[in-house]
């Protein structure tokens, strides 16, 4: 499972990856993040969100395989 | 009132409990009404939980490979890593340190590729029912910080220091080791406000050298001391969180070495 973790966030464009790692990994919230990125908070919110929709779309499609093998 | 779109735009970050302090009453009682925010708020926490199963110990030998091909002018020093046990690597690999943030960015990266090379090494989801990465990772943390202290305490040569100060003797406990790791044992220090960390300082040569932050509620540190020379005394003060290249606070406990 935690390859496909893994296999998702790579997965993911640079930017919207880079988002999530901030707040997740190391604990930042959006508007750190923003600040970190230079960028618009709504920027940021929208890739962690698209971001983290990706990859349940892909975790989905892992679990699919997994299921169907 | 915190509208629908307003509340649906910061759903992931939530997710991910990364919303600022002042949103999050009125987020969570807009989801607690919304059912539809409800299911999105759900569908992302499943990406959080996956996120939260995916933090597992690098193999050994692993994790000088992969700072090599990140950083290759900086891979010598985490050499040191791939030369302790495994499990007093956990607790180093993620210690609060001064330089925390691009270490700990570098933890985050090499996990990722580590679990990339899937065929390496087995994944254990013992923590599933952590409910949040903060969970995830104190459990993980404590994890190692009890097995290195247990380990440390087994370890000849190795011993306990209290730092206190003139009222309380004993506001701190730590085990160290003949190799210059040292590991929290207990902690009576109070919790500081999220603006603060309580920092550990060596004293060397009489200057204050940071081992360590220790976070504003102290449950697992550890440090390791390169010597000689070895600190004479070590220390610890209340300093901004983030740390502090310096002691800018009264000392609140040390111990003499």
């Amino acid at each position: 499972m935690a390859a496909d973790v893994a296999k998702a966030l790579l997965g993911l464009p640079e930017e919207e990856r880079r988002a999530i790692e901030l707040a997740y990994f190391e604990g930042h919230s959006y508007v750190m993040v923003a600040h970190l990125l230079n960028q618009p908070e709504g920027t940021v919110k929208s890739r962690i969100r698209n971001g983290m929709r990706r990859m349940r779309q892909a975790l989905g499609e892992s679990r699919s395989l997994e299921v169907e093998r | 009132m915190m509208s629908h779109d307003e509340a649906l735009d910061l759903l992931a970050p939530l997710a991910l409990d990364a919303i600022e302090n002042d949103e999050r009453a009125e987020l969570e009682y807009h989801v607690d009404t919304c059912p539809r925010c409800q299911r999105e708020l759900d569908q992302l926490r499943e990406v959080t939980y996956a996120l939260g199963n995916s933090v597992e110990p690098l193999p050994q030998g692993l994790w000088t490979n992969i700072a090599i091909r990140l950083h290759p002018d900086e891979a010598a020093p985490l050499e040191h890593h791939d030369a302790i046990a495994p499990e007093e690597r956990i607790g180093l690999a993620l210690l609060p340190t001064l330089d925390h943030r691009w270490k700990r960015n570098r933890i985050a990266t090499a996990l990722v590729i580590g679990a990339m090379a899937a065929g390496l090494f087995a994944l254990s989801l013992s923590l599933a029912s952590a409910d949040n990465r903060v969970n995830h990772f104190q459990k993980a943390l404590n994890n190692a910080n009890s097995q290195a202290v247990a380990a440390a305490l087994v370890t000849p040569g190795h011993r306990t220091v209290e730092l206190g100060n003139g009222g309380t003797p004993s506001l701190a406990e730590f085990v160290l080791l003949p190799n210059g790791n040292g590991y929290l044992m207990k902690s009576a220090l109070p919790t500081l406000n999220a603006s603060s960390t309580y920092q550990l300082w060596g004293i060397i040569n009489g200057k204050p050298i940071s081992l360590a932050l220790m976070g504003r509620a102290p449950r697992f540190t550890a440090f390791t001391v390169v010597g000689p020379p070895v600190p004479s005394a070590i220390a610890i003060t209340v300093e901004p969180a983030g740390g502090s290249p310096a002691p800018t606070t009264a000392i609140v406990a040390s111990k003499t070495l």
